[in-house]
């Protein structure tokens, strides 16, 4: 009998600066990891901790981590060199369903950029319609875009500042896209006041919305209660981190999230 | 199948062990709402806040779970607020797990969540929190301090939860009902670690953390059987209880309900665990001839 305590022995092979706060570490694994776009894994270093990343690339015994500098952990992380070692916990929790009928809009906002890439691929793969938004304050801070295009994946970029592609946020510019063309469903990863401004867009046109949620995760195994979304005492690590937007609007979902001591705090992005 | 502990009434003898649940209001109201639970023990909230440890926090080994989570908690008067938030709707009797480290914190805390708490269980024997938990509980005489402390601030049933990782867990058991414990709780878990072979490291921050689940049963079962024959208080038994089998052995050998944490997490936190339990309990007793749970109590005992 096997808990879900094995660890994935991964090394990393390269690092790749996205941006001043951001890096993507590609990593070769054993063993393909046999995990679904929007799933999660929790990533340890000894001694340096333990934090839950969505994979930008998953590809047989390839895995590419792109992982925003936050606190110690993602800043060891990030500052990897090939040859060191990670060690995986996973897949957690629930990934996207792909398999809602219709066309698809990716939207991606910072690093979801890269984490929603293998959702992409999958719905590429299967033949399904996709298009896939980008975006950030500015060009500097684009995540993943050079890695996009290796990938042939077709997508638009949204810039606040107008630097690159369309001028504004995301949510103006899916606004702007909707109103021309139609779309049934939605996939978005991103800060959380964008992604309810999406979802609660999508109710308005009837679109279906799934979001995918970051809190601090430290079990991972839905019992310490540490990502809970309230009021329905949804677990992000077990429950999520993917929700159909609709299902959460009105509950935590960007505006409260709980700090190391389970404290309630407010979000602010 | 109702049950008394300590002056509390339970509408089952089956009660959600502390540390499953988190924080969250919203969780124990949702595990309320099952008829197979008899009532919901909260998380370990302390004088201060407390940011636990980095991760890991908690290793699953299949068989239990080993946890060094450093009881991280929003202290106790922002818990009260929370657990002001929902103590209306809840069905079933709400025990708050407090983790004093002396008696003056005991006084202050049990004094401010008087008012939310249906009962209270104080942990002395959390395996891995610096001056708290068994770093406390280890010594008989601030147990009987914080016990006591406890005790004149709450008319409410006080529990006690004690440690298996000390060899006198009768004298620290005694002196907590001595010093005005209702119940005892037995046991909280067994200290333990894990090494992960491929990063040939231990798994948990801490180092070190306590075990919980299927392999503590037995270490269960033969401390409430001994603290069955030396002490008059009930005893509540916790310890792997999987299903209805592993609550009953525990009630024969002496306690009166039980408390259920690591399965409802090896369920995904259905709480189905609780029905099933429950379901088996009174087919058992029903096989067996029994009119009520009370008659299987300590019936291992030679007396």
């Amino acid at each position: 009998m096997r808990g879900s305590h094995y660890y994935h022995e991964a090394n990393v092979v390269s690092n790749i600066r996205e941006t001043i706060r951001v890096n993507t570490l590609v990593l070769r694994l054993n063993e393909g990891l046999n995990m679904a776009p929007g799933q999660f894994l929790m990533v340890w270093r000894p001694g340096e901790g333990e934090i839950p990343v969505t994979p930008s690339l998953i590809q047989g015994e390839t895995l590419s981590l792109t992982i925003e500098k936050v606190g110690f952990t993602s800043n060891r992380l990030a500052s990897l060199k090939p040859g060191e070692k990670v060690f995986l916990r996973g897949p957690l929790g629930n990934g996207f369903n792909l398999s809602l009928p219709g066309r698809y809009l990716l939207i991606g906002g910072g690093t979801g950029a890269a984490s929603l890439t293998p959702a992409y691929l999958s719905l590429a793969s299967k033949g399904v319609e996709a298009l896939f938004l980008v975006g950030a304050r500015d060009t500097e801070n684009l995540v993943y875009i050079s890695r996009l295009k290796e990938l042939g994946v077709r997508f638009k970029v949204a810039t606040d500042d107008g630097s690159e592609g369309f001028k504004g946020t995301l949510p103006e510019f899916f606004e702007e896209l909707v109103s021309k063309d139609r779309f049934e469903n939605v996939l978005t990863i991103g800060p959380e006041k964008m992604m309810v401004k999406i979802a609660e867009k999508c109710v308005d046109y009837g679109i279906s919305c799934q979001v995918s949620l970051v809190r601090i995760v430290k079990c991972g195994l839905g019992l310490c209660g540490s990502c809970v979304l309230d009021p329905f005492g949804l677990r992000v690590c077990v429950d999520g981190p993917v929700f159909y937007g609709e299902k959460i609007l009105g509950s935590d979902f960007g505006r409260f999230m709980r700090d190391e001591a389970g404290r309630r705090i407010e979000i602010v992005q | 199948m109702k049950m008394e502990v300590a002056s509390l009434v339970l509408r089952s003898p089956l009660i959600v062990a502390s540390g499953v649940l988190g924080s969250s209001g919203s969780l124990i109201k949702n595990v309320s709402e099952n008829p197979s639970v008899g009532a919901v023990v909260t998380k370990t909230v302390t004088y201060k806040p407390r940011n636990g440890y980095e991760n890991p926090t908690v290793v699953d080994l299949g068989y239990g779970f080993l946890n060094a989570m450093g009881l991280p908690n929003p202290g106790y008067l922002d818990y009260k607020v929370e657990l002001a938030s929902i103590k209306r709707d809840l069905e079933v009797p709400l025990i708050v797990s407090i983790g004093p480290s002396n008696g003056e914190e005991a006084g202050k805390m049990v004094e401010a969540l008087n008012s939310v708490a249906d009962g209270f269980e104080v942990n002395v024997s959390c395996p891995h929190a610096k001056n708290l938990g068994l770093e406390v509980g280890s010594d008989v005489q601030t147990v009987r301090k914080i016990v006591k402390a406890v005790r004149e601030s709450t008319g409410k049933p006080v529990l006690v939860k004690i440690s298996p990782n000390v060899t006198d867990f009768v004298d620290v058991a005694r002196s907590a009902v001595d010093a005005g414990a209702d119940a005892i709780t037995a046991i909280n878990t067994v200290r333990g670690m894990a090494i992960d072979v491929n990063a040939m490291k231990p798994v948990l921050s801490n180092l070190y953390g306590g075990l919980s689940g299927k392999a503590i049963h037995p270490v269960a079962v033969r401390i409430v059987y001994e603290l069955y024959e030396k002490l008059e208080v009930p005893i509540v038994g916790c310890g792997g209880v999987y299903d209805w089998k592993d609550a009953v052995e525990l009630m024969l050998a002496g306690a009166t309900a039980v408390q259920i944490g690591s399965a409802i997490a090896y369920r995904k936190m259905s709480l189905n665990v609780f029905n099933e339990i429950e379901k088996g309990i009174i087919e058992y007793l029903t096989t067996k001839g029994f009119s009520s749970i009370r008659e299987l109590v300590g019936l291992a005992h030679n007396s």
